[in-house]
């Protein structure tokens, strides 16, 4: 059973065509990624679903309801995250979890969130980082228990322990049945929790992906440097293409999987070796240009 | 909707607190200096027959009725409060508390959190109008129903009936801007904008109001200011409210509340 179907959604802002024509669906319990470079529409999809925007034309469906003309109803089921806060900076985080409980018929005070999450409710919004707004972001989008969690980029920004922490959570609501719905501009995090993902670009879907497809599609830079010297021959006999000369050692961009270029590079006198994931951007300039 | 009305009303609280105290204050001001102001009333009245016409004019009063100012402390009243402290106080009050409402929500992206929970953007819409109904209705009753007690302190006679009129009328007049401004509120997404619309349609009608008593051939002009249905002498010292004040008052509140509900429901909630 579809949770979210999203049929032929079109939004534009004068002659930019935000999103332009785009439908897909998210099956119960799965975790669907939503990826794309800025500007890309993920989050004008997004906020058209939670009916901050209005579309210009197609139909948003989310557990059989309307997104616009069910809204109230259907936010009963919904967990939201925005790219950005958008929490009252002179609210406590105490104030912003009892307002979202009155909204939600007095649900359970989320004490077991709050103490996996080891935040502290008494501060301001004002005074908390951009780590513990997510923090109280996600104890507001969760609390309640919802079917559905739509999440726009809700790592963003974070430090590496606190995206593994809320990575965790998710992994474990999608356990329990809760269908996911998030955008990303971060690959590694994609491909560690989501099922599938949608790759949006210039506000239409360019190609719809399982996990391990888009593995296939990793794209790494590659900085060696070698114990004695190295040439670019001696590198090109080995049959490894060099991107770019550093003087005490090379780039090289590696497409697909690594682990050839690892073996080979392993039987040169490697003193120094980093692997970078390559961002979005490059991923997309070379896949889906 | 009614969680969003308290919470509403709680954050504002502050606000009115600060609005309210400062209306006690000039009501307490003016009652103190009444006594002394009625004793000396016979050199006022000759000192006020040399200043300008236009003076008069421009503050709303007839130049004949100069010298029953300090018959009464309704006619006092009238002339040192109600005819431009009490209208600047309620017309910054219901300027700010429009203009936050909606485009202030809008800008700081707090009405995506209201409109991520289970509130349709009519609830939202309508909340925000009640709450500031609401603390219009407060404002209204605090600032000028305050007089009460000062009456009995300084020991001087009010007519409850006046005091009730200028209330109505007053509150009319306040809803009138504050529904104005929720329209221009709903319109754009910055506060500093919406403010600014609201504010420059104000300074023009007042400023139509007066042009009005200075030309006759713009005496027209009146009829496009609120200021003119705001009859605060005719409240106050006549104890009346003409039909005419309250049906344009609620033309305005009506048609400005349609406008700013459709055009909520309508558009894309972000700046």
């Amino acid at each position: 059973m579809s949770i979210i179907k999203v049929q032929n959604l079109k939004k534009y802002f004068g002659p930019t065509k935000a999103v332009d024509g785009i439908s897909f669906e998210v099956q119960k319990g799965e975790i669907l990624g939503f990826l794309g470079p800025n500007g890309a529409g993920k989050t004008t999809t997004i906020r058209c679903m939670i009916d901050i925007l209005r579309p210009d034309f197609g139909s948003i469906k989310i557990l059989g309801k309307d997104s616009k003309e069910q809204a109230s109803n259907l936010k009963k089921d919904i967990g939201f995250i925005p790219a950005d806060t958008h929490l009252y900076d002179n609210w406590t985080g105490v104030e912003h979890i009892q307002f979202v409980r009155s909204l939600h018929n007095d649900v359970e005070f989320p004490n077991e969130l709050i103490k996996k999450l080891d935040f502290d409710t008494t501060k301001k919004v004002e005074d908390l980082s951009s780590g513990n707004k997510q923090k109280l972001e996600l104890i507001i989008s969760m609390m309640h228990k919802p079917k559905v969690l739509i999440l726009d980029e809700p790592t963003t920004g974070l430090d590496p322990i606190l995206q593994d922490v809320i990575l965790d959570v998710l992994a474990d609501e999608a356990k329990k049945g809760t269908t996911i719905f998030m955008s990303s501009h971060n690959l590694p995090e994609v491909e560690r929790i989501c099922n599938r993902v949608l790759i949006l670009k210039d506000g239409k879907i360019v190609t719809e992906e399982k996990i391990s497809e888009l593995k296939k599609k990793r794209l790494y830079s590659v900085y060696v440097y070698f114990e004695k010297q190295t040439t670019k021959k001696q590198l090109q006999e080995n049959g490894i293409k060099i991107s770019k000369d550093l003087g005490d050692g090379f780039m090289l961009n590696v497409k697909g999987d690594i682990r050839p270029v690892l073996k080979k590079l392993n039987s040169m006198p490697l003193k120094d070796i980093e692997i970078r994931h390559a961002d979005l951007e490059k991923i997309f300039l070379e896949f889906y240009k | 909707m009614f969680t969003l009305i308290k919470r509403t009303i709680w954050i504002k609280g502050k606000t009115l607190l600060i609005y309210c105290l400062i209306a006690v204050l000039f009501i307490w001001m003016f009652c103190a200096f009444y006594p002394s102001v009625q004793e000396e009333s016979e050199e006022l009245k000759e000192l006020f027959t040399h200043y300008p016409e236009g003076l008069f004019k421009a503050v709303g009063l007839e130049i004949d009725k100069i010298g029953n100012i300090f018959g009464s402390m309704e006619s006092f009243m009238a002339t040192e409060h109600y005819s431009i402290m009490w209208p600047l106080l309620i017309i910054v009050l219901v300027i700010s508390l429009g203009s936050n409402f909606i485009s202030g929500e809008i800008e700081k992206s707090t009405m995506e959190f209201l409109l991520s929970q289970p509130i349709s953007r009519f609830q939202i819409f309508a909340g925000k109008y009640i709450s500031g109904v609401i603390l219009v209705i407060i404002f209204t009753i605090i600032s000028v129903f305050s007089i009460i007690p000062f009456a009995v302190l300084y020991d001087f006679d009010i007519s409850l009936k006046s005091n009730l009129y200028i209330g109505i009328i007053g509150f009319l007049f306040g809803l009138s801007i504050f529904s104005i401004s929720m329209m221009f509120s709903c319109i754009v997404s910055r506060k500093g904008i919406a403010s600014m619309l609201t504010t420059g349609l104000v300074i023009l009608m007042y400023a139509a109001n007066v042009a009005s008593a200075f030309n006759e051939s713009a005496e027209w002009l009146q009829y496009l200011s609120l200021f003119h249905y705001y009859d605060y002498n005719s409240a106050l010292i006549d104890a009346v409210i003409g039909g005419l004040n309250v049906i344009v008052f609620m033309g305005t509140i009506i048609i400005s509340t349609i406008v700013s509900g459709v055009i909520f429901l309508k558009r894309d909630l972000v700046k």
